[in-house]
């Protein structure tokens, strides 16, 4: 059963309230007795129930849960996206990029590949987490593991994976190392061949040899945000996304997918606390799921429709519900694209103070940003020593994209956004004087 | 040439104008002082086509003296709040026959054709002299901008034209300049 994602889909409906009752219990109660007592006590569908529970990726969380109780996960565990080499690969013919444990920020004009950069980082990391989540476990492999190459297609959707290369063959290399370590401890090497539509994995070392040395390492699931938020796309989405042709690619799905899990309780609740706080104050309720549609929760008598709610509101309610259902969590990689799209100056401002909070915490923090007050804004938390970051600048030179990096923006050559604002001060200045 | 000496810095007006520390008049001293709250710009100068209300702020040194002094969207409503009761302080002028102030008042007051009125120009400039290091002087033309953008929202309802300059960035055609 474990093994036919699509009878999960259908039996979803009728395990709904079994779910709910193990959720509770497993909240109320000491886990592992429960498993424990379920899988060698309990009936055929109690088993069948927690075989659902335990493989499918809507309740991670419980693994995570049975994890960290069976191998006390610490810090120096995180293992976190540390290098990424890209030769031949859409627009990049060769650039190389080292991330900080905490945030980072990537600039550049439009069509630099900043984009690029994090869907390719993303779909990297999401393939390696499957891959040894599945090992971890012991299960066979599931359709997400070692399949780098149907993940490149559903995210960046080319006609023919051999579209992704730049001149000749497409090579990756890809290292993670482990929170606060300098030294990478996995790398993964991985070339898509120009003429075919598959891509080739060497890696160092392999799978096999690297999990049997290290049984519990693993790499959080990422996240990544594109610029439009989904709660208001939600409703129907998955379903939608897994049976039909649709436009979305499979950003959107996963984001969709993270959203389903289960609100965090208990401990690890209280632990997050300090990370939402300065979200909550900017959300006027809260953001509540039923019946499959989201919802804020205004006061006990009012829900108002996530459609009806300003845009802004809807993005930082969804990083919120992120952090509360633990998709968001220490040591994971959240990648976002425009973050400040839809958002006001002053709101801004709070989503910097979430970030840094976030980066200091432990989440590993990729974003693309094109507005120069968001820009200034970082640089001046960075100058101020609330939190350290990398800047990374994409500059278009002749057909290659140069990447400059730098720990603030005024190690950067030249931001793009603040020339603009620049001549924008000048030719304003043109106006404004034409009459004296 | 009329020049004028505020703070540090010296100011130079072409030979013909007509300039004056508004300030530091018995007029306003005596009389529009009594008003309690007022305040008032530092320079006023006339030339045949504009009026330019002048508040020099000369910040060099303050960063590490003073920190608190450069807020600049206080900055943007104390300068908004000056060119106000500098207008209203002449209009006193006026009503009182003050003759310093003739010039200005009539400039501003005296033979309006009503489809004229806002063609005699006012223009209220912020002098801002900070320190200002070399490598970051992009970032102030940034910040000019936005301070500039502030006053003259607060002061669209005189048609005053705001500004926001220093020595390096004073334009030309304005024909006067500023040294120290």
């Amino acid at each position: 059963m474990k093994n036919q994602s699509g009878i999960w889909r259908w039996l979803q409906p009728a395990f709904v309230g079994e779910l709910l009752a193990c959720e509770t219990i497993i909240n109320d109660l000491a886990c592992e007795t429960i498993i424990n007592d379920i899988s060698v006590n309990g009936t055929k569908n109690d088993q069948e129930i927690w075989e659902l529970l335990y493989f499918d990726s809507l309740l991670t969380d419980y693994n995570c849960g049975v994890t960290h109780r069976q191998h006390e996960t610490t810090n120096e565990q995180l293992r976190m996206l540390q290098t990424l080499y890209a030769k031949n690969f859409t627009l990049f013919s060769e650039a190389s990029f080292e991330f900080s444990p905490g945030l980072n920020v990537v600039i550049g004009d439009n069509g630099t590949g900043k984009s690029l950069l994090l869907k390719l980082a993303y779909a990297l990391e999401y393939v390696l987490h499957h891959t040894l989540q599945d090992s971890l476990h012991d299960t066979p492999l599931s359709i997400e593991a070692l399949d780098l190459s149907r993940k490149l297609k559903n995210v960046f959707q080319p006609d023919k994976l051999s579209r992704l290369c730049h001149l000749g063959d497409a090579e990756l290399l890809m290292s993670s190392s482990f929170f606060g370590q300098p030294a990478p401890d996995l790398t993964m090497a991985l070339s898509v061949l120009s003429n075919e539509d598959k891509v080739n994995i060497q890696q160092s070392p392999s799978f096999g040899a690297f999990i049997k040395n290290n049984p519990v390492k693993n790499i959080s699931l990422p996240l990544f945000f594109p610029a439009k938020e989904v709660l208001s796309i939600y409703p129907g989405f998955i379903t939608s996304y897994e049976d039909r042709e649709v436009a979305f690619d499979e950003t959107y799905y996963d984001l969709c997918k993270a959203l389903t899990r289960f609100l965090l309780r208990g401990k690890r609740r209280s632990e997050i606390a300090d990370w939402i706080a300065p979200l909550e104050s900017l959300i006027p309720g809260k953001l509540i799921l039923e019946f499959n549609r989201f919802y804020l929760q205004l006061s006990e008598q009012e829900n108002r429709e996530i459609s009806l709610v300003a845009e802004g509101i809807r993005k930082i309610a969804m990083l919120n519900y992120l952090i509360l259902n633990g998709s968001l969590t220490k040591g994971s990689t959240l990648f976002w694209d425009e973050p400040e799209a839809n958002l006001n100056a002053r709101l801004q401002v709070k989503l910097v103070d979430s970030l840094v909070q976030l980066a200091n915490a432990g989440v590993q923090i990729v974003i693309t940003v094109h507005d120069l007050f968001l820009m200034k804004e970082l640089s001046l938390r960075i100058s101020a020593g609330e939190t350290k970051a990398y800047f990374f600048e994409l500059l278009q030179e002749d057909a290659n994209i140069r990447v400059v990096q730098g720990e603030n923006l005024d190690d950067l050559l030249t931001v793009v956004a603040l020339e603009a604002a620049l001549d924008q001060y000048d030719r304003e200045q043109e106006v404004l004087l034409q009459d004296y | 040439m009329p020049t004028i000496t505020e703070k540090k810095l010296t100011f130079n007006f072409p030979k013909a104008w007509l300039v004056n520390k508004y300030d530091e008049q018995s007029f306003y001293r005596k009389k529009v002082q009594k008003c309690r709250g007022t305040a008032a710009v530092d320079i006023l100068a006339l030339s045949e086509t504009d009026l330019f209300l002048i508040e020099v702020k000369d910040f060099r040194m303050h960063r590490i003296e003073n920190k608190k002094r450069i807020q600049h969207a206080e900055l943007a409503d104390e300068f908004a709040q000056k060119v106000r009761d500098t207008i209203a302080g002449l209009y006193g002028a006026y009503r009182w026959h003050n003759s310093i102030f003739t010039p200005f008042c009539n400039y501003l007051y005296a033979n309006l054709k009503e489809e004229k009125r806002d063609i005699r120009k006012i223009t209220a400039i912020l002098f801002l002299e900070e320190d200002m290091p070399p490598v970051k002087a992009s970032d102030f033309k940034v910040v000019h901008r936005y301070l500039r953008e502030n006053m003259q929202m607060r002061l669209k309802f005189l048609q005053v034209r705001c500004h926001v300059y220093n020595k390096k960035t004073l334009p030309k055609k304005f024909g006067w300049h500023v040294m120290g």
